[in-house]
């Protein structure tokens, strides 16, 4: 009895989620809901029981007016990095922003201040991934003094602080771990850099109205690791710095 | 038709093209095929990527590249960043893609109704000032809108708002120092295209 109550409870759970999906988050998601929203998705990815949400005709005539994502992603350019198919989401539900490296410089940025004044979205997440060819070319610029040059020169340069605190870090390590250790704090790298300069980010954060979490994708089980709020988000709520200064 | 898969071989700017159109095509008949692949496809690709197009595109949340196009993990390199602009990052992406994974097609992808050329439009033609990042991001495009006659009504303003500036972004590629170098090889092809936001249909410029 006991067993079919539970069953029953689930499925009542289960029919509630499908609901929810059927009609798309819709605006004025709250950080918590967004954030189960993207886990829930990602477990169907790599469960592989995607539902393939709100990718049909009536998504895009019924989203034609305007957009209303309930979160921001700033992902890598990566072709494997496909993050709406990852969160197993549909037409207008994230605001993606896709740069080789998951850096936050001065477009990214601004792009993440849209996200979140203009369209009101409350969650952003930095989302890093494994053996990232950017992060590789940083730890091999930091370690080996390799240059790349010309433009991928500001590619790199974002992600280098953090390839050398990685290396300063974990001297033992070199290599794929050396890598791994750096594609995590890039993120935290990136979400420094955001609100370095951006006021907007800060103040939005300080209000309560935005939460800004790291992520880690692993490649090649479709698997998004969770890493929360930067540890020392009190001290970037702090800065001063950026264009309204 | 032969349905391409994504990563079977290389392909020319040309084939390239075509496999976005035809991935379009399905789009729109809601016969989507690849974009349905499963993450048994990346245990393929844990070696390394070999995207054959990149793409600039919006941060939109309606016009998904890979949705659209009805790719599959590995096909396609993305930058995204709102109004589709070029920095010296962008370009940093943009040359990687060119000397590292060589895809052969290169595509400037905007969309109707893009909020950062809306906003672009409003700074130039209202003096609409943005606060802090967002207003830098307006300067990338501002440079493009202005052949964009203010008299036109707004939604003809904002359509050729939304092409000039996809051109805009494309001339910024093309005069790069390794634009100019790839495109002189003839190796890579470089297209503007705009995506219809209601009927997700993608048409190529001319």
């Amino acid at each position: 009895m006991n067993k079919r109550l539970t069953m029953f409870g689930v499925l009542v759970l289960l029919s509630c989620a499908a609901l929810a999906h059927a009609s798309g988050a819709g605006p004025g998601v709250g950080a918590d809901e967004a954030l189960s929203l993207l886990k829930e998705g990602n477990a169907r990815f790599v469960s592989g029981q995607m539902i393939h949400p709100r990718q049909d005709a009536a998504r895009r005539e019924q989203t034609a007016a305007g957009q209303n994502p309930f979160a921001t992603v700033i992902g890598c350019s990566d072709s494997r990095d496909v993050v709406e198919q990852l969160f197993d989401q549909g037409v207008g539900d994230l605001f993606t922003i896709r740069v080789a490296g998951n850096p936050a410089h001065a477009d990214v940025a601004g792009t993440a201040e849209y996200g979140a004044e203009h369209l009101g979205v409350h969650l952003l997440v930095v989302l890093g991934h494994a053996k990232c060819g950017a992060v590789v070319a940083a730890v091999a610029s930091v370690a080996e003094g390799k240059k790349a040059g010309g433009n991928i020169d500001f590619l790199i340069a974002p992600i280098l602080p953090a390839a050398a605190k990685a290396k300063h870090d974990f001297p033992e390590l070199s290599g794929d771990a050396l890598v791994e250790k750096a594609v995590t704090y890039n993120v935290w790298q990136s979400i420094d850099d955001l609100f370095r300069q951006s006021p907007i980010l800060r103040g939005l954060v300080k209000e309560g109205k935005l939460t800004v979490v790291g992520a880690v994708y692993d490649i090649a089980t479709g698997q998004v690791n969770w890493l929360g709020a930067h540890p020392e988000q009190a001290r970037l709520l702090a800065y001063a710095s950026g264009p309204d200064h | 038709m032969t349905v391409h898969s994504g990563n079977d071989a290389p392909v020319s700017a040309d084939d390239a093209l075509d496999r976005l159109m035809e991935g379009n095509a399905r789009f729109l008949r809601g016969e989507p095929r690849f974009s349905r692949e499963a993450k048994e496809v990346l245990a393929g690709l844990t070696k390394g990527q070999r995207p054959y197009a990149t793409i600039l595109g919006c941060s939109d949340s309606r016009v998904p590249p890979e949705l659209i196009f009805d790719v599959g993990f590995g096909d396609l390199f993305i930058i995204r960043v709102a109004g589709n602009v070029v920095s010296p990052e962008v370009m940093g992406s943009l040359q990687y893609a060119g000397t590292h994974l060589k895809t052969p097609l290169f595509m400037v992808l905007g969309h109707e109704g893009c909020g950062a050329v809306q906003a672009a439009l409003a700074a130039k033609f209202k003096g609409t000032q943005e606060r802090s990042r967002i207003q830098l991001l307006l300067e990338n495009i501002l440079p493009g809108l202005d052949e964009v006659d203010m008299q036109l009504p707004t939604q003809q303003q904002m359509e050729r708002a939304v092409e000039a500036n996809v051109r805009w972004s494309m001339r910024q590629i093309l005069e790069s120092p390794e634009g100019r170098m790839r495109l002189a090889e003839g190796h890579m092809k470089l297209t503007g295209a705009v995506c219809e936001i209601a009927t997700g249909r993608v048409r190529l410029l001319t």
